[in-house]
C-alpha cells in the first residue's frame, strides 16, 4: 500500500496597492501600458544621493488590511533595508519592514466553495517596495524599473492551509476582500496580487513537518493551483525514490507553466537587515487609527452571515450577493427601498441584474439601473401594474435607455388593463371567434383555460390582468 | 572573549557575495586591515550598557511636533525621465540592458 | 583695496548688489586665481608625477566656466534691471564633488562614477542657485568621502595644502578647503560624517561648520553614512558661514531626516555677542583615548601647542564675557569608536550596493559570462581600495548573526554617548553650559602618506575629536585660532546643542573678532605669497 501524504502550505503574498503614487516618491504608481522607464525619477531608479519619503497613502491602506486580518498594530513601525544584489532593485536594497512591521498576528476566516470555513493564521503584515520587471531578449535581460518602488503590502501567513484548492481559494477571497475594501485592484494578470509559497509534505499521522521548499514569483491563482500540485507531486516522486526533501528556493515560470531551480546566488540568505536611516518610524497616532478604523466597511465574510440571519436569504444567494462591494451595497440599496421580502429582491437580483452584468461584463455600480428602478419594478410588479414578464423586460429597458420605469410603462403603454369591460370584451370575443375550443374545454377538456388566457393576453398585448381574464374566461365558458 | 579571525576562506566568501573583484595583493592587504580593525568592533563588547538603554537611529532625537509629516499621495512627474536613462552604458528601446542571468531547470 | 578674491562672500555680496562690480568681474578674477594657483585638475589617467604639480593645489577636479558664466550674466542682468535678487547674488561658491549637479559630472572622487552626469541636482545646490550664488567647479575628495586627507581620491594629483604644499589638506572635503584657503573663491560647500568639513578646515587655517544632523537637507548629495551624513559651509570667515548657512538650512519634503524648526537669522545674530554664554573645556576632548595591546584604555596628550591655544581661548572667551566651565565630564566618548565604526561602516556597505555597472558609470569593458560577472568586473574596477575595505567591513559587521551583537549594540552605545551631551547642556543639570571648547583635530596637518604610514596616535586618531558630533548629531564649528610653531594653522572646535548653530557662530565670530589684528592673521598661506 502507497504511503498517503499531508501537504502543509504557507503563503507569502504581494499585494500591490492603489495609491496614486509609489512608496517612497512621488512618480504615479501605476503603469500599466506605459512605455519602459517612462515612469521613474531619480529616488525609484535609485541614484545616488536621492531619498525616500514615506507615502501617507500607503501606510492607510496596508492598515484597513491589518485591521480586516485582525491584526495587531505597531503604533511606531520601522523600516529596514534588505540587502541584495539584482538587476531589478536599483537601489542594491530594497526597502521593507522587517524588525517591527506595521502588523503582526491576526487571521483571515474565508470559505471554500463547498462552505467549509478555513482560518488561515497570519504571521504578519508588512509595507515595501516593489523592484522592476526584467525580460529576457536572447542573452540579454531588459530592465524597466517603472514598477520599481510601487507599493505593496506582503501579508505572510503560518502554514495553516493543507492543498493546493486550500491555497487558490485563499487568493481568491483574499482578492475579493482587498476589492471590496477598495485598497488594490487585485487583479492578477497585471501582477497586483502574485504570492510565494511555501511547500511541505510530511506523511499523514506524522507530527513533524517536512523540509519547505519556497516557489516563487506565481501570478495567478490557476498557477498557484498548478505549481503548489506540481511541488507536492515532486516532493512525494522524490520521497518515493528514496531522496531527501532539500530546502530549495524554486522559480514558477508562467510562460513555459514550469518549476525550475534558482541559483543559489538569488537565494543567499543574509539580507543583512539594519534600519533605513533616511526614513523616520510610521507612527500611527490613535486619531488616525481611529479615522482608518471609521472608514472600514463591514466585511464581505461578515455581511455574508448578515445576509443569512437577518434577511433571511439561503446560503448561496448570501454568497452571490456578498461576491463583490457594489452588488452586495447594491441589493441592500433595493431590499431597503423595497421594503418586502429580501428573497423576492435577491431573485430579482440574481436573475436580471447579475444576468445583464454578466452579459456586458460591466460592475454593478456601472449600470444604468438603479435601486431605485429596481425597487419601483418588483413594486409593479407586486401591484400587478405590469406582469412579471414585462417586469423583466423592463429591466433591460432601464438598462439600455437610462429612462425610469414609470416613464417606460407610459411611453411604451405597458401597463395592464384592469378595466373590466374591456377585458370582458376580448374575452367575449376569443370565445366566440374559437367555438371548437370551447366545446373542446366544456366537454372535460379544462387545461385549454390556460390557451384561451394566452390568446386573450396576446391581442391585448400583454397589458391584460391574465388573472381577470382568466376569471372572466371561467365565467363565459361555464355560462354556455 | 577570543576575537574570531577572517579566515581566507570566510573572506573569498564575502568577497563573492559582495561582487568585488580584486587582486592578491587587494585581498591580501584587505583581509589583514579587517582583521586589525575587528579589534575595534571587539571593543564594543566591553561597553558598559545598561538594559534599558534604547538603541536609536539618530544621535539627535526626533520629537514628534518637529518630524517631517508622511507624503501625500500626490503625483508629481519627474520631468528628466530621459536624462536616466541616458546614463545607462548599455541601453535599448528604452530598456536598460544586462547580461542574463542562466537558469538551472528542475528536472 | 584688498584684491576681490580675497574679500569675504559678504563682501562680494555687497560690492554686487551695490554695483561697484560685476559678478561677471569677480568669476573671471576667481577663474583667474583657479587658473594661478591649481594647477591640473585631477583625473583618472594613469598618475605621472610633474615637477610644477608640487607647487599647485589641486583642488578642483572640473571648472564650468560656461555654466558659470551664464548665471552670472542673469544676475547682472537682474541687477541691472532691478530686479530682486537673492542674498548670494553674484557670490562664485564650489562645491565637493558628492553634491549632484543636473547634467555636470560628479564623481565622488570615485571610478564607478566614471562619466555620470546627475539628471537631477541636490536641494542645496538648488537653494544656492535660489539665493543666485554662481557655481563655478566641483572639488576633489577622498573617494566617496571615505578619508581625512584627501588621497584616497581616484583622481590624481591629489589636493595639496595650500600652507604646506608637502602635506595634506585634510579631509575628506580637501579639495573645498584648499580652495577656499588658496582664494579659489570665498565658499565651498563640504560634507562631513566624521569630522570631514572640520578637520580640513583646521588644517587650511579656515571657518568650517558641521550643522546638526538634520538641519540641512541631504537630498541629492552622495551618502557615506546616512544617519551621520551632514552638509555645511567652508569659508574664510565665520560671517560668510554664518551667511550661507541662512540660504541652505531648512525642512526639506525630500529628506525625510530634516526637520520642521525655525531657520536662525544667523547672520544678525552675531551681533548678539558671547555675555554670559556658558562654554565648557572637557578633559576627554584634550587627550586621545585609545586602546592599548592589553586591550585597557589608554590615553596620549595631544600636539601641547594646541593643548595650549585650547586655553588661550578660554582666557579670550573670559575676557569677551563668556564663562567658562571646566572639568565637564564627556566620558562616554571614547565608546564612540567602535560604535561609531560598526555603523558607518554598515551604512556604507549598504549605500555601495547600488553601484553595479548597469545604470550610470563606469561598466567594465572585459567580456562578462553574466550579470554578476559583470558586477564582480565592474565593481572591482570601479572602487578604490578604501571602498572595498569599508564594503567588505560593513558586509561582515551586517551579518545577521552579529545583529544583536554589533549593530544593536552600536546603536545603543550610541545613545549612551549621547547621555553625556544631553547632561552637560542640560539646561537644568550641573554644567548647564551652551557650547564646549575642544581642539578640532590633535596635531596639525600631517605630511603625504602619514595617514597610512605612520603609527602616530595623533594621526591615527586624527577625527576622535569631530566624529562624536556627527554620532551625537549635534553642531561644531571648526575655526582658525593660530598657527603652529612649523607655521601650520590649527583650528578649534565650538560644538553646541540641537539646532544651536547661532550660538556656536556667535562664539565664533567673538574669537574672530577679538584676534582680527592678531599678528598670524597677517600671514598668508604660501601658494598666496
Amino acid at each position: 500500500m502507497t504511503q498517503e501524504y499531508i501537504a502543509t502550505i504557507g503563503l507569502e503574498t504581494h499585494i500591490q496597492l492603489n495609491t496614486n503614487t509609489k512608496a517612497f516618491c512621488s512618480c504615479k504608481a501605476d503603469s500599466w501600458g506605459d512605455a519602459p522607464n517612462t515612469n521613474i525619477c531619480p529616488i525609484c531608479t535609485g541614484q545616488p544621493g536621492a531619498l525616500p519619503s514615506t507615502n501617507q497613502a500607503m501606510v492607510e491602506k496596508a492598515l484597513m488590511l491589518c485591521l480586516a486580518m485582525n491584526s495587531d498594530i505597531n503604533m511606531d513601525s520601522f523600516f529596514d533595508r534588505k540587502n541584495y544584489l539584482y538587476a531589478d532593485l536599483p537601489g542594491g536594497y530594497q526597502v521593507t519592514q522587517n524588525d517591527r512591521s506595521i502588523g503582526r498576528g491576526g487571521y483571515f476566516d474565508f470559505l471554500m466553495d463547498d462552505g467549509r470555513e478555513v482560518r488561515c493564521h497570519i504571521h504578519n503584515l508588512h509595507m515595501e517596495e516593489d523592484a522592476g520587471k526584467t525580460k529576457n531578449e536572447g542573452n540579454i535581460r531588459l530592465i524597466d524599473m517603472n514598477r520599481c518602488g510601487v507599493p505593496l503590502v506582503e501579508m505572510v501567513t503560518m502554514p495553516d492551509l493543507h492543498s493546493a484548492d486550500e491555497a487558490a481559494t485563499y487568493l481568491t477571497r483574499l482578492r475579493q476582500l482587498l476589492r471590496w475594501l477598495g485598497i488594490s485592484e487585485a487583479n492578477m494578470e497585471k501582477a497586483h496580487l502574485r504570492c510565494d509559497a511555501n511547500v511541505s509534505i510530511a506523511p499523514k499521522g506524522s507530527t513533524e513537518l517536512g523540509k519547505k521548499c519556497e516557489i516563487k514569483n506565481i501570478n495567478s491563482i490557476e498557477a498557484v493551483r498548478m505549481a503548489i500540485n506540481y511541488e507536492i507531486e515532486r516532493q512525494i516522486r522524490e520521497i518515493n525514490a528514496g531522496n531527501k526533501i532539500e530546502q530549495w528556493t524554486i522559480e514558477w515560470d508562467n510562460d513555459t507553466q514550469e518549476l525550475r531551480k534558482m541559483r543559489s546566488k538569488e537565494t543567499a540568505a543574509d539580507y543583512r537587515y539594519f534600519r533605513e536611516p533616511n526614513l523616520m518610524p510610521v507612527h500611527i497616532s490613535e486619531e488616525f487609527l481611529e479615522s482608518i478604523k471609521n472608514k472600514m466597511p463591514e466585511l464581505p465574510i461578515q455581511r455574508r452571515e448578515r445576509f443569512i440571519s437577518e434577511m433571511g436569504l439561503p446560503s448561496y444567494d448570501a454568497t452571490v450577493l456578498t461576491a463583490d462591494r457594489d452588488t452586495s451595497d447594491f441589493f441592500e440599496a433595493v431590499c431597503n427601498i423595497y421594503d418586502g421580502d429580501n428573497k423576492r429582491v435577491s431573485n430579482w437580483m440574481m436573475n436580471e441584474v447579475l444576468r445583464i452584468t454578466n452579459e456586458t461584463g460591466c460592475a454593478v455600480s456601472e449600470l444604468k439601473i438603479t435601486a431605485q428602478d429596481l425597487a419601483d419594478i418588483i413594486h409593479m410588479v407586486d401591484q400587478k401594474t405590469i406582469n412579471t414578464t414585462t417586469g423583466k423586460n423592463l429591466v433591460d429597458m432601464v438598462q439600455s435607455s437610462g429612462k425610469r420605469p414609470q416613464l417606460l410603462v407610459e411611453e411604451h403603454g405597458l401597463g395592464l388593463v384592469s378595466d373590466d369591460s374591456a377585458i370582458r370584451a376580448m374575452c367575449t370575443k376569443i370565445v366566440s371567434d374559437n367555438p371548437k375550443e370551447a366545446a373542446s374545454y366544456r366537454n372535460g377538456k379544462e387545461s385549454l383555460i390556460g390557451w384561451f388566457v394566452g390568446q386573450v393576453m396576446r391581442e391585448m398585448r400583454g397589458k391584460a390582468d391574465p388573472e381577470k381574464a382568466k376569471a372572466i374566461l371561467l365565467e363565459l365558458l361555464k355560462a354556455d | 572573549m577570543e576575537s574570531e579571525t577572517i579566515s581566507v576562506e570566510m573572506f573569498n566568501e564575502f568577497v563573492q557575495v559582495a561582487e568585488l573583484e580584486l587582486t592578491p595583493e587587494e585581498s591580501k592587504s584587505i583581509r589583514e586591515k579587517m582583521n586589525e580593525q575587528l579589534r575595534v568592533i571587539h571593543e564594543l563588547e566591553s561597553i558598559p550598557l545598561d538594559e534599558q538603554l534604547t538603541p536609536v537611529i539618530h544621535g539627535n532625537p526626533y520629537p514628534r511636533d518637529i518630524q517631517a509629516p508622511l507624503r501625500e499621495d500626490i503625483w508629481k512627474p519627474f520631468e528628466n525621465t530621459q536624462g536616466i536613462i541616458d546614463q545607462a552604458p548599455r541601453s535599448q528601446d528604452g530598456y536598460i540592458v544586462s547580461p542574463d542571468v542562466p537558469h538551472q531547470k528542475l528536472g | 583695496m584688498t584684491e576681490l578674491i580675497e574679500l569675504s562672500a559678504v563682501e562680494q555680496a555687497a560690492l554686487i548688489r551695490e554695483k561697484k562690480i560685476s559678478s561677471v568681474e569677480l568669476l573671471e578674477a576667481t577663474l583667474a586665481q583657479v587658473e594661478k594657483v591649481d594647477g591640473r585638475s585631477g583625473s583618472l589617467e594613469p598618475y605621472v608625477e610633474q615637477p610644477e604639480d608640487l607647487e599647485k593645489v589641486h583642488a578642483f577636479l572640473l571648472i564650468v566656466r560656461d555654466h558659470a558664466m551664464a548665471k552670472a550674466k542673469e544676475v547682472d542682468r537682474k541687477i541691472a534691471a532691478g530686479e530682486p535678487v537673492g542674498a548670494l547674488a553674484g557670490v562664485p561658491y564650489s562645491a565637493k564633488d558628492v553634491y549632484c549637479t543636473k547634467g555636470i559630472r560628479t564623481t565622488a572622487a570615485s571610478r564607478i562614477l566614471e562619466g555620470w552626469k546627475p539628471p537631477y541636482s541636490s536641494t542645496v545646490i538648488e537653494k544656492m542657485d535660489q539665493a543666485d550664488a554662481v557655481l563655478f567647479g566641483k572639488v576633489n575628495l577622498d573617494e566617496f568621502t571615505f578619508g581625512g586627507t584627501t588621497e584616497t581620491t581616484a583622481f590624481k594629483p591629489t589636493v595639496r595644502n595650500p600652507w604646506a604644499l608637502d602635506r595634506v589638506p585634510g579631509g575628506s572635503s580637501g579639495g573645498s578647503a584648499a580652495a577656499v584657503s588658496a582664494c579659489e573663491g570665498a565658499i565651498s560647500l563640504g560634507t562631513d560624517t566624521g569630522g570631514s568639513i572640520r578637520e580640513p578646515a583646521a588644517f587650511t587655517g579656515i571657518v568650517g561648520l558641521k550643522p546638526t544632523y538634520g538641519r540641512v537637507s541631504r537630498y541629492g548629495v552622495i551618502p557615506f553614512a546616512s544617519s551621520m551624513d551632514t552638509m555645511g559651509p567652508l569659508t574664510r570667515t565665520v560671517s560668510d558661514s554664518a551667511f550661507v548657512l541662512k540660504e541652505i538650512a531648512g525642512f526639506d519634503p525630500r529628506d525625510n531626516t530634516t526637520v520642521r524648526v525655525p531657520v536662525d537669522d544667523y547672520l544678525a545674530d552675531l551681533q548678539k555677542g558671547i555675555k554670559g554664554l556658558r562654554i565648557g573645556i572637557s578633559p576627554d576632548y584634550l587627550k586621545i583615548t585609545y586602546l592599548d595591546d592589553q586591550g585597557n584604555y589608554a590615553s596620549a596628550p595631544v600636539d601641547p601647542e594646541i593643548e595650549a591655544s585650547v586655553w588661550k581661548a578660554a582666557d579670550l572667551f573670559r575676557d569677551l564675557g563668556a564663562e567658562i566651565i571646566e572639568d565637564v565630564p564627556m566620558s562616554n566618548t571614547k565608546y564612540s569608536v567602535p560604535a561609531y565604526f560598526v555603523i558607518s561602516r554598515i551604512e556604507a556597505y549598504s549605500n555601495l550596493q547600488r553601484f553595479d555597472g548597469l545604470k550610470y558609470g563606469h561598466t567594465t569593458q572585459q567580456s562578462v559570462k553574466d550579470m554578476y560577472d559583470l558586477y564582480y568586473k565592474s565593481r572591482g574596477e570601479g572602487f578604490g581600495y578604501q571602498a572595498k575595505l569599508r564594503l567588505l567591513t560593513g558586509m561582515f559587521a551586517s551579518q545577521e548573526k552579529f545583529y544583536e551583537k554589533y549593530y544593536r549594540r552600536a546603536q545603543r552605545a550610541r545613545a549612551l554617548m549621547r547621555r553625556d551631551f544631553d547632561e552637560a547642556f542640560n539646561p537644568q543639570g550641573k554644567y548647564r553650559i551652551d557650547a564646549i571648547l575642544t581642539p578640532s583635530t590633535p596635531s596639525p596637518a600631517f605630511r603625504f602618506g602619514d595617514a597610512v604610514a605612520s603609527d602616530s596616535l595623533l594621526i591615527q586618531f586624527a577625527d576622535q575629536f569631530t566624529t562624536p558630533m556627527n554620532f551625537a548629531g549635534t553642531p561644531g564649528i571648526s575655526f582658525p585660532c593660530g598657527l603652529s610653531s612649523s607655521g601650520l594653522p590649527i583650528g578649534l572646535q565650538i560644538t553646541g546643542y540641537d539646532y544651536c548653530e547661532s550660538k556656536i557662530l556667535r562664539a565664533a565670530f567673538a574669537y574672530e573678532q577679538a584676534t582680527l589684528d592678531a599678528d598670524w592673521r597677517k600671514i598668508k598661506p604660501v601658494v598666496l605669497r
